[in-house]
């Protein structure tokens, strides 16, 4: 899903910075519109939400002004989407905007919500993107409301732990130090730096004994690697498939199925990582940022993974058993 | 030194080489900036086959290689080609010719796992019984599923989760009691899988002993609501009696009846529609006593025959002077001598068991196939019309306007986007059809007089591959 629904460069799109600790946490929460109460919404520095997932899709669900629906987890987007389906009557607050994955620019709706509710967080007067979402429901038979990534994050380390369905966040401060170190113990195997630019994490591993920068995007359901690495790198790449489509022009264009067949992060071997070859020069532009590739969802079955944007840290803490 | 080296190397290329030549699979890789396919002309006619199908090679490519042609230009790509052997052509491309279309991309991967969709609603079982340590831990009763979870008397919220509310993590809250957590449902008989959210964290049901591995390798609990109970008010003096039929393949071992104040019984769920069963009372097989439906099964033995759920009566006015009435549909593959219909002072009946859904029907009266003629909604044309039952209706589409309109039907992604559509039957102010639709999302359009619309009425509507858009509409379980 990641790749074309992260073209959407919010750069309009800034309310990362100004997320804080919010008191109304202690208040509590009645859904008036839905026959549920939320009670007992309590101030708390640790938060655990229930990933519900989709196939290789993680999914948040989340209460929308007056809608409980799924949020895709999906942190290659730099902000709040909305599906169009079900929030186009909305009053359009501003347009964002929009790099075609052909490199054209285009022209996205913004609206503005009273409230976003997840876990224990709520957030007021939240800016969100409209596009339009229904190959992803129609593919998967789940409604989907919207993406969300790490830009509603920032105050949080959050550990993704797929096998358990687990999202927890816990509450840092400006430096990226837990506010409460004594509840949550979290054991990494590895720990390596991250890079983060407008909400999107990188980090750097090594393909074929070379340093690459990768994208860490919850939302790709298979990795990706970049044609224009060098060639010491793509030659080791195997290539396992490759659909010839028709592009513009009559030009047929590539897309190449493969495996990485020598990734390294820290001391840790990735062994046989399935991957798509492609141009990533688009994605480059709209994440205005140079990088080798993109991992998702293989990576993270691979253990539990703690990012924390504020110490620009990334933690890994590898299952005995990976999920197959 | 070196030249054993050298040695070595040749060797491995000899072997890489080799194996690609002999492994349609391993004929593809990346060198320097070109991608290299090798092809052998020695391959079987299924390896060639393979080789195409992995690397969707056209076989323009094929015909020019083959010709031996070193350099030629194919749907806009130049390829070049060279012999490695007399039956090994190398040829190759460059890599970034052609960016690729990353949107293409995406969505060839997601079409790739259209299977791992979720289960809403009640999970497909033909039956089912339930098999919990704590008794108390679950019971169904008028129509409501009570769940009882044990302890975590710490816990600030629970939740529960399942097939039953689309596995929402935030719907259906459970209420604290003295030593546990409790929720009760509304549901209908059936199958469906849960698990409880415990202050965020996602358990299976510690009391439910039957458990399902879910698609992500850990386990959903499993749980049934009963719809029937099997009585066998005789054999009061019998060691052991057993249950078997249809449902569960005649298993003689599996379903084991408790002993009641009158006999012997066992509660279970059964899925809507017609079973057979027979009693085992110490290993003989009797029929049900009580039971005066039974059939023979065409190989000498006779059974005894059950209906569960809504028992539809199909009638056809009229045709009193017909010998014979048959009914057929899709639900017995439109066999048109099996379900002969009963005559009546004012024309003829058969009441039949169906499950829940939209069924295709029509009589057949003296050898002539005709629809029903009480029943406006329709599908098809022409000879090729068929009559459009819904049982157990849960959504009615309905439309204002359009009386001039001489027909109104509707198409979607429920009746795989038929194209004449399901016709609606004409109301006072519009035209509306009533639809049995399983829970999820349904994308659909009107039909009038021809011309395919967005429904006026329905403000949801996403866009489709024509820019025509689709209108929208979730069953929710």
């Amino acid at each position: 899903m990641r790749l074309f629904l992260l073209n959407i460069f919010l750069a309009t799109f800034c309310l990362a910075g100004s997320l804080w600790y919010n008191s109304i946490f202690t208040h509590k929460l009645e859904f008036e519109s839905h026959p549920i109460t939320i009670t007992e919404i309590t101030e708390s520095d640790i938060i655990n939400i229930p990933l519900i997932r989709v196939g290789k899709l993680l999914l948040i669900e989340a209460k929308i002004d007056d809608k409980i629906g799924n949020l895709v987890f999906d942190t290659g987007s730099a902000g709040l989407v909305l599906n169009s389906t079900y929030f186009r009557d909305y009053v359009k607050t501003g347009n964002s905007v929009s790099h075609g994955i052909t490199g054209s620019i285009g022209s996205t709706h913004s609206i503005t919500t009273d409230s976003v509710c997840f876990g224990d967080l709520l957030y007021r007067n939240v800016r969100a993107d409209l596009v339009d979402l229904g190959h992803i429901e129609n593919n998967r038979g789940i409604r989907v409301y919207g993406l969300i990534g790490f830009s509603h994050l920032r105050n949080y380390e959050v550990i993704i732990d797929i096998q358990n369905s687990q999202l927890t966040l816990i509450r840092v401060d400006r430096k990226g130090n837990k506010l409460n170190k004594s509840d949550f113990t979290f054991k990494p195997d590895i720990v390596e730096s991250i890079e983060e630019s407008n909400n999107i994490v990188f980090f750097t591993g090594k393909v074929a004994g070379k340093p690459v920068k990768f994208c860490l995007d919850t939302g790709a359901e298979i990795s990706s690697i970049s044609t224009s690495l060098p060639r010491s790198i793509l030659n080791t790449i195997s290539i396992t498939r490759r659909i010839s489509l028709m592009g513009a022009g009559a030009v047929r264009r590539d897309v190449l199925f493969g495996i990485i067949n020598d990734f390294k992060l820290g001391s840790k071997s990735y062994d046989g990582m399935e991957t798509i070859i492609t141009n990533l020069s688009s994605l480059e532009s709209v994440y205005n940022k140079q990088f080798g590739g993109v991992v998702g969802y293989e990576f993270l079955s691979k253990g539990i993974v703690s990012i924390n944007i504020r110490k620009k840290q990334m933690g890994i803490c590898y299952y005995n058993t990976e999920e197959k | 030194m070196k030249l054993k080296i050298l040695l070595l190397c040749a060797y491995l290329l000899a072997s890489v080489s080799a194996w690609s030549q002999t492994n349609p699979k391993n004929s593809c890789r990346i060198v320097d900036d070109r991608l290299v396919f090798t092809y052998n002309l020695n391959w079987t006619d299924n390896q060639k086959k393979e080789f195409i199908d992995l690397f969707d090679i056209d076989s323009a490519v094929i015909t020019n290689i083959k010709r031996g042609i070193t350099e030629f230009k194919a749907n806009g790509v130049v390829w070049k080609s060279k012999k490695i052997s007399a039956s090994v052509i190398e040829f190759s491309k460059l890599l970034n010719e052609g960016s690729a279309i990353q949107q293409t991309v995406d969505n060839i991967t997601l079409e790739s796992n259209v299977k791992y969709a979720y289960e809403e609603g009640t999970i497909f079982a033909n039956y089912g019984v339930n098999r919990f340590d704590d008794e108390g831990a679950f019971n169904y009763k008028n129509g409501a599923a009570h769940f009882f979870l044990p302890n975590n008397n710490n816990a600030k919220r629970v939740y529960i989760s399942g097939s039953f509310n689309a596995w929402s993590t935030m719907k259906t809250p459970m209420q604290k009691i003295e030593n546990g957590w409790v929720v009760s449902i509304k549901l209908q008989p059936g199958k469906y899988t849960y698990k409880y959210i415990v202050d965020g964290r996602w358990m299976h049901d510690p009391s439910n002993k039957q458990r399902e591995k879910n698609e992500h390798g850990s386990y959903n609990s499993a749980v049934y609501c009963y719809n029937h109970k099997f009585t066998l008010n005789a054999f009061p003096n019998a060691k052991m009696v057993m249950l078997a039929g249809s449902f569960n393949n005649w298993n003689p071992n599996e379903l084991k009846l408790e002993k009641s104040k009158d006999g012997w019984e066992i509660p279970m769920f059964l899925r809507e529609g017609t079973h057979a069963y027979k009693y085992i009372v110490d290993n003989n097989w009797v029929l049900d006593p009580t039971n005066k439906v039974t059939r023979p099964d065409g190989r000498g033995n006779v059974n005894s025959f059950i209906g569960i759920g809504n028992s539809y009566t199909f009638k056809l006015k009229g045709y009193l002077a017909a010998e014979r009435v048959f009914l057929a549909g899709n639900f017995n593959a439109w066999n048109g001598g099996e379900l002969l219909m009963q005559k009546t002072n004012d024309g003829w009946i058969l009441p039949y068991n169906l499950a829940s859904g939209n069924y295709e029907y029509k009589f057949i009266v003296d050898g002539k196939w005709i629809t029903d003629p009480d029943n406006p909604t329709t599908i098809g044309s022409g000879n090729y019309t068929n009559s459009i039952l819904a049982i157990n209706p849960n959504y009615t589409f309905k439309v204002k306007g359009f009386s001039n309109a001489k027909f109104v039907s509707i198409s979607g992604s429920f009746n795989g986007w038929n194209r004449d559509g399901f016709r609606m039957k004409k109301t006072s102010n519009g035209w509306e059809i009533p639809l049995y639709l399983k829970p999820g999302k349904h994308t659909y359009k009107l039909i009038v007089d021809g011309e395919w619309i967005l429904d006026p009425d329905n403000k949801l509507w996403e866009q489709n591959e024509f820019g025509t858009g689709n209108s929208v509409v979730w069953i929710n379980p």
